[in-house]
């Protein structure tokens, strides 16, 4: 006996550990014990009121007049006192699945945050949107309602049943004549229901999906004037959608009208049967009259049940959904140091190899060795669209992890620096600058420790040629930007994302063809005043265009991947037939570009994950 | 003020699904029939209670009572079947119409709607607002029917049956419709703010997410995880709100109910021992009571329902009030299409609703019939509102575009489209076959197809695949780009427009697609007057004039000779095509 009940136990326990993310379960358990304490007080007293009508109608065949009022008194207690369970319940149970969501979208962002860029390429926008809203909600309903109706469902059962065997066994057997049906009308319609229910969600999508194309290619729809067809196809389409959901509903008008049908079967065994117990002097009016109300009373479980398989069975997928994201590793903060080198250059690059492997959008490796820049000097990077310039920025600051002991900062491996110490010494800006929906000043002071006093905001912005521009806006630097705000221009926003940068006081300073939006002139003012003002920030510069290279101490040139050629731009012109070409091509597309104002770009990372 | 609102939403809506009245009055009937059995079900138990307690058994009157109960719950079953059957397909008919007429109806707005709204938010119009608005016609209203029928039911049921206990336990009523009007306006409110801020959560996520680079680079995960942190603790805020708002409607109802069923056994049980009612009505208004405080929690929930369900249909209404383009069918059977197709802007401008600034200024040229014309410009110099307002996208606001020398406003839109061939940058493959994407809803030989096919030179890539039979996947997919290109070319040349307006597209090709390219460009502008947006210089040599866009005004135009020989802009952007890699002109 004892056995059987420790193997019920484990039953349970196992039940609640497969419930999706019953961590929270634990985490919150002293409020869902709470709440499971109210819920039995509440349920108890469901029991009770039946209990009490009882007496009522015995005390009224007997002509007990004080029993009468007092019962009356007695219910109206009850059903108070329940009241405040009610509340209760709903507060901890309910609430408490809120918790849980929130903690959830909470840890999902936060681990969406450390996970590496290379994870966003198997994962696009709106799927990782969709599994926070829906998938979180389906976790919210299953923690919350769904656990409440399960548990509701039981307990009502378990302290029904023995009221009502106490009462009368015959009675209580009368009541449940017909629900072994119950099951096997679940299985036999349940199942279909649940498959037609999805039939018509997959219809639905596929419908979202036509219109979605048809919306997106309005322009060719109207010239080619298939405005008509378009119309009929999605009719068609809309058929079908119905076609699944007439079928659905027949099923589900049969199914639930069914299920009431067996529990009032009950009322009419009770009825026939009863009347001639109560005549015969089995059992007594009141426990007639109040077997009544407990088939009433049943009616609620057997509802819930079904709920709540559903509610989970959908939380079980949205659970298995929500963890392919949560496994996705972390990008780990540190390594252990292998080797250190010589603090004397501000960055080195030993033996540094790289590629995407499986990702390959670049084919080549990048390769490189024997690269070192001393503290306050600029380097120019030069080299076609695709040569790896881009990616030998992103390994810098280890938005690619590079290989351990490749990459240097002041001599430590930057494999050795905490990820939030590296991007606070190594500052970038990338080409496609992105400014978010707040105020200039809340972007200027992104990811900063300690946010810039007045004076450092007005020597970045002003070295970035954009505090005039700011300062012209309605509310200066509170003003706000994107959809809440105004639209800045995109050299606009690249001068902000230098000003940004500059903010941060790095050592080192990365930037990634980030004035392809500004014009030659103006570039050519913003890098004089920038080194003019910033003597010792050591630089790395690319840039599509040539024209500010004669400014840098020394040009690096790279092509598929390689350093290919170092030197300053006189030394360069001399030597390298490579660099003198891309020197005239430079040369050319600024006429282009004085011209039409055609910008070239190339793909950033942020880009590639599209 | 917000009633008349609400009403003439629904009578906007209603012309629209007249044709169901039929099927809603049914299922209205069917809830009337539900809810009359459901008021007799407690009379017939309180009769056979009667007859048990009176011990003057004819257990003949128990059989008879209990054959009737039997027909009352099988014939409710049977109408509850019948009236959710009724109800939800008459809802699924209602979404599919709706749905259809608000896609049709939002495929013919004109262009400037669709720069305006999001294609997601035109299709959260077709799918979740016409959703939820039909959930308003058939589950919430029938919802609400059923239940406000019930609760008028079973009061005048208990009045009818003894209006002294009747009118004793419905003391406490009014203070219900209080509990229901007031916790439903609350909660209202509450999920309103619940909605805004989960709306706020998505707009943030779908924003950092896009940035997820930038704020690694900035090593903004902190700060960035603060502002996200306090937007859910916001909207976390809001929830427990509208919990605890709800929260209270149950155990107030659960009060009520309480006091109604003291009153009920306390009172009743007394006239019953005093002999003025008998047991069998005690033993109703105990259904009955339990019929009057079930549906409160319904309303109150479905009140918040209806409330957002009003601002869907008001929108879903709004799509019905937008203008939209259409020809009248009298004015496409009246209309002579002239014989010589020319093109002819007058002093043409034109300003998008969304800018500032004109698009393009005082544009006037001509193309002769059969002859071309060549586009040239930077990006943003106009080049691609010229052939928008040629295909009367948008109207111009100043000045007067002649096609066939006939003003353009003169013309039937469809008439228009189908005079004017249009080959935009981006190719537009439907799922279908071939001969589908060829045809496009036109009967043509099978002959022809081939042989224009033959012509765009794509014949042999698809002929190899099952020829006018191979299935194209959405959006083309199983085709190379170049090879989508051309077939959208032989569709220009199957329907044989007199006119071909074409944005040539950018994307570079191999060598070998780009030579076939050509060919078919020329086969295309074979004796058809063109407007080109000129990417290619082979395109711009085979045309017979060019003009030069700049900000939206005409630089510079005449034949290529001509404007080369005037070195200006024409002659830096030549040189451009030739060196930009292009290889085109020697591979041709």
């Amino acid at each position: 006996m004892k056995n059987t009940n420790k193997i019920i136990w484990l039953d349970i326990k196992n039940l609640i550990k497969d419930y999706p993310f019953s961590r929270y379960l634990s985490k919150y358990r002293k409020r869902y014990l709470l709440g499971f304490v109210w819920l039995l007080f509440v349920d108890f007293l469901n029991v009770v009121q039946p209990l009490i009508v009882k007496g009522a109608m015995d005390a009224l065949v007997s002509k007990q007049t004080r029993v009468v009022v007092l019962a009356g008194a007695a219910y109206f207690m009850a059903m108070t006192l329940q009241s405040v369970g009610r509340y209760w319940w709903r507060v901890y149970l309910i609430g408490t699945a809120n918790f849980v969501s929130s903690d959830l979208r909470r840890e999902f962002y936060e681990h969406l945050q450390k996970i590496p860029l290379s994870a966003y390429h198997k994962h696009r926008t709106g799927d990782l949107m969709s599994r926070a809203t829906n998938d979180i909600e389906a976790i919210r309903m299953a923690l919350g309602p769904g656990i409440l109706v399960a548990l509701d469902a039981v307990i009502m059962f378990v302290m029904l049943v023995p009221a009502m065997l106490w009462l009368s066994v015959k009675m209580t057997l009368l009541t449940f004549a017909l629900y072994p049906l119950v099951p096997w009308l679940t299985a036999k319609l349940g199942n279909k229901i649940d498959l037609f229910f999805e039939k018509m969600q997959a219809q639905l999508s596929h419908m979202s999906a036509y219109a979605q194309e048809i919306f997106s290619g309005i322009r060719l729809i109207k010239s080619l004037v298939l405005e008509d067809q378009a119309g009929k196809k999605f009719r068609e389409l809309s058929k079908d959608y119905v076609k699944e959901g007439n079928t659905l509903a027949r099923y589900e008008s049969v199914f639930s009208p069914t299920l009431g049908l067996i529990t009032q079967c009950g009322t009419l065994f009770i009825l026939f049967f009863g009347a001639k117990d109560v005549v015969a002097g089995v059992i007594t009016v009141g426990t007639f009259i109040a077997f009544q109300r407990f088939v009433v009373q049943l009616s609620w479980p057997m509802e819930a049940i079904g709920w709540s398989v559903t509610m989970t069975r959908e939380a079980k997928a949205a659970e298995r959904r929500l963890e392919e994201i949560f496994t996705e590793l972390s990008v780990q903060e540190k390594y252990p140091e292998v080797i250190a080198k010589s603090p004397d250059y501000q960055l080195e690059i030993t033996d540094l190899k790289f590629n995407f492997g499986s990702l390959a959008s670049q084919s080549f490796t990048l390769s490189l060795e024997g690269l070192e820049i001393s503290p306050g000097r600029k380097v120019g990077l030069v080299g076609a669209v695709g040569s790896g310039k881009s990616t030998l920025f992103n390994l810098l600051i280890r938005l690619y992890e590079p290989p351990p002991g490749t990459v240097f900062l002041k001599g430590k491996d930057i494999r050795a620096i905490p990820l939030e110490e590296l991007r606070q010494r190594v500052a970038s800006v990338e080409q496609q600058v992105v400014l978010f929906g707040e105020t200039i000043s809340t972007n200027l002071n992104l990811g900063l420790l300690e946010e810039g006093s007045a004076a450092e905001v007005e020597r970045a912005t002003r070295t970035a040629g954009i505090f005039t521009e700011i300062m012209n806006l309605p509310k200066e630097f509170d003003t706000a930007l994107g959809e809440k705000g105004i639209n800045l221009s995109g050299g606009q926003k690249q001068r902000v994302a230098l000003a940004r940068a500059l903010l941060r006081k790095p050592e080192l300073l990365l930037l990634d063809d980030c004035f392809s939006a500004v014009d030659v002139e103006h570039e050519q003012q913003i890098i004089d005043r920038f080194f003019e003002a910033y003597p010792h920030l050591t630089v790395l510069f690319s840039s599509h265009r040539l024209s500010v290279m004669p400014r840098m101490d020394e040009i690096w040139l790279m092509s598929s991947g390689k350093i290919v050629a170092r030197g300053s731009h006189v030394e360069l012109m001399k030597s390298c037939s490579l660099y003198r070409e891309l020197w005239r091509e430079s040369e050319r597309e600024q006429e282009r570009e004085i011209v039409s104002g055609v910008v070239t770009r190339e793909p950033s990372p942020n880009e590639m994950k599209t | 003020m917000k009633e008349s609102k609400t009403l003439s939403v629904f009578k906007k809506l209603w012309p629209l699904i007249r044709e169901y009245r039929l099927r809603l009055y049914l299922g209205v009937a069917l809830i009337v029939l539900t809810t009359s059995l459901d008021l007799v079900a407690p009379i017939v138990i309180g009769k056979v209670a009667d007859a048990v307690v009176e011990k003057n058994p004819s257990l003949e009157v128990v059989g008879h009572f209990c054959w009737l109960f039997l027909a009352i719950i099988c014939s409710k079953a049977l109408c509850e079947s019948l009236q959710a059957y009724t109800l939800q397909t008459t809802g699924l008919l209602i979404t599919q119409k709706l749905r259809v007429l608000v896609f049709e109806q939002i495929s013919r707005f004109y262009m400037s709607y669709f720069d305006e709204h999001s294609s997601g938010r035109l299709l959260t119009r077709v799918i979740n607002d016409v959703r939820s608005l039909s959930e308003l016609f058939t589950a919430s209203m029938s919802v609400l029917a059923l239940d406000a029928m019930v609760i008028v039911g079973t009061v005048i049921t208990m009045l009818v049956l003894d209006w002294r206990l009747g009118g004793l336990v419905l003391f406490t009523f009014p203070a219900v419709v209080w509990v229901i009007i007031y916790f439903g306006k609350l909660l209202s409110e509450a999920y309103r703010e619940v909605r805004a801020k989960l709306s706020e959560i998505n707009s943030f996520m779908g924003e950092n997410i896009g940035a997820m680079a930038t704020i690694h680079r900035l090593a903004a995960e902190k700060s960035r995880q603060k502002s996200f942190e306090r937007i859910v603790d916001q909207h976390q805020a809001s929830l427990m709100k509208s919990i605890h708002a709800y929260a209270q409607v149950q155990p107030w109802a659960n009060v009520l109910n309480g006091i109604a069923m003291g009153t009920l056994l306390s009172v009743g049980g007394l006239w019953v021992i005093q002999g003025k009612i008998k047991v069998g009505i005690l033993v109703a208004f105990l259904g009955y009571i339990r019929n009057l405080f079930q549906p409160i929690r319904d309303l109150v929930e479905k009140y918040n329902v209806v409330l957002s369900a009003m601002v869907s249909a008001e929108r879903v209404t709004r799509v019905f009030d937008e203008s939209v383009e259409s020809d009248s069918a009298e004015l496409i059977r009246e209309f002579q299409i002239p014989n010589h197709l020319g093109i002819r802007f007058e002093h043409v401008g034109f300003q998008y609703s969304t800018r500032n600034e004109k698009a393009i200024h005082d544009i006037s040229f001509e193309v002769d019939p059969g002859k071309s014309l060549a586009v040239v410009g930077a990006t943003g110099s106009g080049k691609s509102t010229l052939v928008r307002l040629l295909l009367k996208f948008y109207e111009c606001q100043e000045g007067t575009i002649f096609f066939g020398d006939r003003p353009l406003s003169e013309w039937p839109l469809k008439v228009l489209r189908k005079h004017v061939g249009f080959v935009p940058q981006e190719v537009y493959l439907f799922e279908g076959t071939v001969r589908d994407n060829l045809t496009i809803g036109n009967t043509f030989g099978d002959e022809l197809l081939v042989e224009q096919c033959k012509k765009a030179q794509v014949w042999e890539f698809i002929s190899r695949r099952g020829g006018l039979e191979l299935k194209i996947q959405e959006g083309g997919t199983n085709l190379s780009l170049g090879e989508r290109q051309l077939l959208s070319f032989a569709r220009i040349l199957v329907l044989n427009p007199e006119m071909l307006v074409m944005d040539e597209a950018t994307a570079s090709l191999d060598n070998a697609i780009e030579g076939r390219l050509m060919k078919a460009v020329k086969e295309l502008l074979k004796s058809r007057t063109s407007i080109i947006i000129a990417h290619r210089l082979s395109t711009i040599e085979s045309c017979d004039q060019v003009i030069v866009l700049e900000t939206g005004r005409i630089k510079e135009r005449g034949t290529i000779p001509q404007l080369l020989h005037q070195r200006g802009l024409f002659e830096k952007f030549y040189q451009l095509y030739q060196d930009s890699g292009r290889l085109t002109t020697k591979t041709l």
